[in-house]
């Protein structure tokens, strides 16, 4: 048979390129990639981002973690992307199997395949990579045969080349849908749960010495687990009373029952890649990205990140110029943002942006802030970030009434949002983008009529201050309950209310002052069933996938048609898992997985919610969620 | 500046070329004018676009320099002006992507008129590999059959939606420079270019194997741009970097 190597896949790929959309997708050769020596590197991985090339090049994680493990000598990262529809249909025609960037070897070759897992509709994505990868989907598919079919032999096993140990290629996956993968359980080999600075390259360590040793899949796996932050599925067992809910969860004798997330303690001094790769096609965010800290101490009830990736850690405003200069140096980049959660709530942004940007002036280089709050919002501090170009500027109060905005503990106010905009309609602005939310818990239509009133009472701002043009955009996503949140209990709104929702605001605002964007109820629907979802949705991931879905998270390629046919086809009720109030007393699909934030601090949060009582941004009053000072301490500097 | 661009580095996009340069020459720290306004973006100008995929032997781009602010001393101005010059080609080609190479320069006096515009024709080389045999006989009267046609209809989907023009004005000139073995040609095509728009070689070939019954391989052809030049009346080829010089 013919083996499809590199140079057989390079050869052909060279042919199906000229036909496909954005070639430049597929080829690598990019600035800073690293290419290292297969023979000479003991563990090789891929990261794969179950996404198109250019989404997966805006990732911070990518950035890092590839950085980071080509930073040991003997480990090497390369890296893989979902290929775009049009590229697949080709990669199937020439039966070229899908392959990494960097040598153009086929991802069956490779030791490790590491998935991100940004966002649930991304999951057929991971799966289709595996088939266009030719590696069976299921781990239970690719369990060495060695092992099951010759037990006897197992010391001949162990004394061959060291290759032969793993038949193909252990899956892992992390990131924030790693808090609950339930439904990829079957599909993927190891969850790393928490930051993978630290953990990964432990967990390369182990395999390392597995491969080094000869062990079986099995016997990686085993000591694996005594890492912490590490899940292996297989080890856990559910099962279900009649009413479909959780019975038990069964658990490994050698498995840890909670599995605790892994985090890093000094974040200045963590990892921070100098040197990321410069797409040549362009990236949705191609610019440096300066983390300034990870957390958040808002406490949003609906929001998954501001509780998963808790404590709050701050770097240094010194680490932060110098990682700057830097990473300019090295990509050329003509951009540099500061990121974060919340990036107006970092103590010293006011400092860090003024000494960047004297020392990026004249360097054709400006700086941005992606994410600004109401209240913590200085025009000031926008005006010169903004120097350049003077473009939209965006909001998210997210709910329409002060009650609302209370009961999901979103601590803006009306007026925040009107003084705010009064200041930067004053300040040369002329249009404000307000993101908003429907469908969350206790929203009544008093709520959405808030929302019209609010993008209203802004353009009412605009004329006072002599913007007779101004524009507001009014974007309204759904709401998804989502795991570790105060709201993982809450049902989400059925497809049909929120579409009323939806077609009730767009009557209301025909306006051409007002531009109202919504998104699809068919892919909210989907992804809170997903995020909620357990085991038992593993069938129907596996069936949508063979029946053609994939980037489900774009508009042009969701086929709810599908989903819907798969749903029943799997006899799922969907309504079980979106829109369902969950029970307090239920065994949740998750509650094996510790974000470190407890599920006692979150049902009170539940309760506190449906009171309408806020809580605090913990930087004032310790709200006790049980994160500091056991999982990691809270980290600031002086502003 | 000319410089070649090829493996990898043949399939960024024209429109993210400059982009390519922009980054290069900030990692050199080499200072570029800037446009005024209110998106200010660096002065770069390129040549005619390279279609993507196709290899460049000799391509041009237009840079307006930051001249340096400390004249060296005791040199002539020539020797001053060859120096930096020396040096900014030197610094750049470390930062530009594998695949491109710089390979000559000069410097345009202020104020002159972009050579860019002035360029008017451009040199592909093609090796176009067979589906099955064809003799140099049966190659030599496709081509001519092909160039004397009156009109010919070329197609092209952009975002979808089909468009039909005439190549024919586009090629001035085929040759077949070696035919091995029946089953394999390398082709020379000198293409006009300009504000009227052009025509890629493969299209030629498409057009070729459709009219003329030439069974050429289409995903096995390979294309490379030898050169782009400045035709005069009289038919003879100037390099625009040497009309600068």
């Amino acid at each position: 048979m013919l083996e499809k190597n590199k140079e057989w896949i390079r050869e052909k790929i060279d042919r199906i390129l000229p036909k496909v959309m954005k070639p430049g997708r597929y080829v690598g050769g990019e600035w800073n990639i690293i290419h290292k020596d297969w023979e000479k590197t003991d563990v090789h991985t891929a990261f794969v981002f179950p996404d198109v090339y250019e989404v997966g090049m805006s990732n911070l994680a990518l950035r890092i973690l590839y950085d980071l493990l080509n930073s040991y000598e003997e480990y090497l990262c390369e890296r893989a992307f979902a290929p775009w529809p049009d590229m697949e249909e080709k990669l199937k025609e020439e039966r070229i199997p899908l392959y990494a960037l960097e040598s153009f070897r086929p991802l069956k070759d490779f030791d490790v395949l590491a998935f991100t897992l940004q966002y649930e509709l991304s999951y057929t994505n991971i799966l289709n990579i595996l088939r266009l990868s030719e590696i069976p989907l299921r781990s239970a598919q690719r369990r060495n045969k060695t092992n099951e079919t010759t037990d006897s032999n197992k010391n001949l096993v162990t004394n061959s080349n060291m290759n032969t140990s793993l038949e193909y290629p252990l899956v892992i996956a992390g990131g924030p849908c790693a808090y609950n993968p339930e439904p990829l359980a079957p599909f993927v080999d190891v969850i790393l749960l928490g930051e993978g600075e630290e953990q990964f390259p432990a967990v390369l360590g182990i395999i390392k010495e597995g491969k080094e040793k000869g062990k079986s899949r099995e016997d990686i796996l085993a000591e694996l687990v005594k890492l912490q932050g590490i899940y292996v599925p297989e080890y856990y067992d559910f099962t279900y009373k009649p009413d479909g809910t959780i019975k038990e969860l069964k658990v490994n004798k050698n498995a840890p029952s909670v599995i605790k997330k892994v985090i890093i303690k000094d974040f200045s001094a963590a990892y921070f890649p100098e040197k990321v790769i410069v797409p040549y096609t362009e990236a949705v965010h191609d610019r440096v990205m300066l983390e300034v800290m990870r957390g958040c101490t808002r406490g949003c009830r609906f929001c998954q990140a501001g509780m998963i990736y808790r404590p709050l850690r701050e770097r240094s405003p010194e680490r932060l110029i110098e990682q700057a200069e830097k990473a300019i140096e090295a990509t050329g980049y003509e951009e540099i943002s500061l990121v974060s959660l919340s990036t107006s709530d970092y103590t010293c942004v006011n400092r860090v942006l003024e000494k960047l940007m004297t020392k990026m002036q004249g360097k054709g280089v400006s700086v941005s802030l992606p994410s600004l709050r109401l209240d913590s919002f200085d025009v000031r501090i926008a005006e010169q970030v903004q120097k350049v170009r003077k473009s939209g500027l965006t909001f998210a109060p997210e709910a329409g009434t002060q009650r609302l905005r209370d009961v999901i503990n979103k601590g803006v106010t009306e007026e925040d949002l009107l003084r705010t905009s009064e200041a930067a309609f004053r300040a040369g602005w002329s249009s404000i983008k307000l993101y908003y939310m429907i469908g969350l818990p206790t929203e009544t239509y008093e709520d959405l009529d808030g929302i019209v009133d609010q993008a209203k009472k802004v353009l009412e701002v605009a004329r006072k201050e002599g913007r007779r043009g101004a524009r507001v955009t009014v974007s309204a996503s759904s709401f998804v309950p989502k795991p570790h949140t105060p709201f993982q209990w809450e049902g989400q709104d059925s497809p049909e209310t929120l579409k009323e929702k939806q077609e009730y605001l767009r009557k209301k605002m025909r306006d051409n002052r007002i531009k109202f964007i919504y998104h699809d109820v068919g892919t909210s629907f989907m992804e809170a069933i997903f995020a909620r979802g357990d085991r038992r949705l593993a069938d129907l991931l596996e069936w949508a996938v063979q029946a053609g879905c994939k980037f489900d998270g774009w508009s042009e390629h969701f086929r709810y048609d599908l989903w819907l046919q798969g749903l029943a086809e799997k006899g799922i009720e969907p309504y079980f898992y979106a829109n369902r109030e969950y029970s307090a007393n239920e065994i949740l699909p998750w509650d094996h997985l510790d974000s470190g934030v407890s599920k006692e601090y979150l049902l009170e949060e539940h309760k506190k919610a449906l009171a309408g009582m806020v809580t605090p941004d913990c930087r004032g009053k310790c709200g006790h969620c049980g994160v500091c000072p056991d999982v990691a301490r809270t980290v600031r500097f002086k502003g | 500046m000319a410089y070649s661009k090829k493996k990898e580095a043949s399939y960024i996009a024209h429109l993210d070329l400059a982009r390519v340069f922009d980054r290069a020459l900030r990692r050199a720290q080499i200072e570029v004018a800037y446009s005024e306004g209110f998106n200010p973006h660096p002065k770069i100008a390129f040549g005619p676009p390279l279609p993507v995929g196709v290899e460049g032997v000799r391509e041009y781009v237009d840079i307006d320099l930051k001249p340096p602010e400390s004249p060296g001393t005791g040199r002539s101005l020539q020797e001053q002006e060859q120096a930096f010059l020396v040096e900014v080609v030197a610094k750049l080609q470390k930062q530009l992507p594998e695949g491109i190479e710089l390979s000559d320069y000069a410097l345009r006096p202020q104020g002159s008129k972009a050579i860019m515009a002035l360029v008017n024709l451009a040199r592909y080389r093609t090796q176009a590999p067979f589906l099955e045999a064809v003799t140099s006989a049966q190659l030599k009267e496709a081509c001519r059959k092909w160039l004397a046609r009156e009109k010919i209809i070329g197609v092209r989907y952009k975002k979808g939606k089909r468009t039909e023009r005439d190549i024919r004005p586009f090629v001035s000139r085929i040759e077949i420079l070696s035919h091995e073995n029946d089953n394999k040609a390398v082709m020379l095509f000198d293409i006009v270019t300009g504000n009227a728009g052009s025509v890629r070689p493969v299209e030629v070939l498409v057009s070729l194997s459709e009219l003329e019954e030439l069974p050429v391989d289409i995903p096995g052809v390979h294309t490379t741009r030898e050169g782009l030049y400045i035709e005069q009346p009289d038919g003879t080829l100037i390099d625009p970097l040497e009309m600068v010089k």
